[in-house]
């Protein structure tokens, strides 16, 4: 089988196969077929050839769907790990943002605490009113004296008392106005004095008034040490009614106000 | 992407050469995670179900045009069933002794014997093909458009740079001849003609 016969013979397989010849050419063509063993093998061989092209051509385009499929994969999986790390620390981390949160709030609050915070506003947060007993003595320089310092009228019961006065409530008083009047040292003396008779007192007056305003009046006196002594002190008696007042926080409070 | 609602609508579009990029596709996005963890699950890598997945495409489609699957398993069972068997010829063929690949060889399918056959008739394709590969591009071009591509002469001579379409039918069968040609120097095709051949009588 020559070229050129060749590629005829493959035109008539192809159109033999494809159904394109007419009856009589179909019939001789079969005849043909029938006897002639080279053309038996080149019409398989040109079945064999198309097949490959076809497979080929299936080969390709799955080829093709596949590195698609991969691609769209692999992105959306890098989508994925792009997201992951957020995610997780959305998920991992959001209790210790919290506790982040918390840590700067008490941070702002500390700072705000610290930068704030002084003896005044120290002895001011503590300080209670202290209301005299207006049963107590019947004499009208007495009464005033209560009167005015009901009315916080300080400087007038300082001025009434005078100096030289030692009854124990007088002076205690005295010590409060002083106290009221940021006279801290003043304040301090009248205590000592106050604490000195009740020493000697069988009936000691204003024992927890004392240990209470006086340490007030230490921190105002700027004496720290003392100061926490004398709170913790008081702090720790469950039997002084001012004992409630003092906080823990006062006590750390006192102690930053040392640091300063 | 159009979806396909049934197995039935898949085949039919790999049997009618139609739409068959969507076809594959919704494969792929159907059945591809279920392959790659089969193959994974018994020894293999992801590049290994990457193979696999592939070749058990072009098997599957195999059977559609010849007619071989019939519907009596889903979709998702044939793909899993020829992926199952080309992993196992694969690793039979790099591995010399796995007691768990053999144990997962000896599950059997109904249709066992129907893809096993696939397999081999796709293995004596893929030797044709490779004859495809001595010619040159520009006759797999044309072969490709006239064979696989079922363009006419006159739509094939507007993505080439032929004269006329007497120029390129000539070309055609020069190049279809070469193809045979080359068929008839494989041994291994031989073989294949003359085992066909014999089914012919």
């Amino acid at each position: 089988m020559n070229s050129n016969s060749t590629m005829d013979n493959l035109e008539k397989i192809e159109e033999y196969l494809y159904g394109s010849l007419g009856e009589e050419e179909r019939k001789k063509y079969e005849n043909e077929l029938e006897k002639d063993a080279s053309l038996q093998e080149l019409q398989l061989k040109y079945i064999l050839a198309k097949e490959a092209i076809i497979n080929r051509g299936i080969r390709q385009q799955v080829a093709d769907v596949h590195s698609q499929f991969i691609q769209q994969r692999a992105d959306s999986q890098e989508i994925k790990e792009e997201r992951k790390p957020e995610g997780k620390q959305i998920f991992m981390f959001t209790p210790m943002r919290i506790a982040a949160s918390i840590l700067l709030l008490l941070s702002v609050y500390t700072g705000y605490q610290y930068v704030s915070l002084s003896k005044d506003s120290l002895v001011d947060g503590m300080v209670t009113d202290y209301n005299p007993s207006m049963l107590r003595g019947s004499d009208d320089k007495a009464q005033n004296i209560r009167n005015a310092y009901k009315a916080q009228d300080f400087e007038k019961v300082i001025a009434e008392i005078g100096a030289g006065n030692s009854d124990s409530e007088m002076v205690f008083l005295r010590a409060m106005s002083n106290f009221k009047l940021k006279n801290f040292e003043a304040s301090l003396n009248d205590f000592a004095l106050l604490k000195k008779q009740n020493v000697s007192s069988l009936k000691p007056s204003y024992v927890y008034e004392i240990a209470y305003y006086e340490a007030l009046a230490l921190i105002g006196a700027e004496k720290y040490d003392l100061a926490q002594t004398q709170l913790e002190s008081v702090k720790n008696d469950a039997q002084n009614p001012y004992h409630s007042l003092i906080s823990d926080w006062d006590i750390f409070k006192l102690k930053v106000l040392k640091s300063k | 992407m159009k979806e396909f609602d049934s197995d039935i609508a898949v085949v039919n579009a790999i049997e009618n050469n139609q739409n068959l990029n969507k076809a594959v596709s919704f494969l792929y996005k159907n059945h591809y995670n279920m392959l790659e963890h089969l193959v994974i699950k018994n020894s293999g890598s992801t590049m290994d179900a990457e193979d696999m997945i592939q070749e058990t495409m072009i098997v599957f489609i195999d059977m559609v045009r010849d007619k071989k699957y019939r519907g009596e398993a889903s979709i998702k069972s044939v793909l899993y069933s020829i992926t199952k068997n080309l992993w196992i010829s694969k690793i039979r063929k790099t591995t010399q002794e796995n007691i768990r690949i053999e144990k997962f060889a000896e599950e059997s399918e109904i249709f066992q014997d129907d893809i096993v056959n696939q397999i081999q008739k796709r293995e004596s394709k893929t030797a044709i093909e490779k004859i495809l590969d001595k010619i040159g591009e520009s006759c797999k071009k044309i072969l490709t458009l006239f064979y696989y591509e079922e363009l006419s002469f006159k739509e094939i001579l507007e993505q080439t740079e032929y004269e006329n379409e007497q120029v390129l039918r000539n070309k055609k069968y020069k190049c279809l001849k070469s193809l045979t040609d080359m068929i008839e120097l494989s041994p291994s095709m031989a073989k294949t003609l003359k085992s066909s051949l014999n089914e012919l009588k």
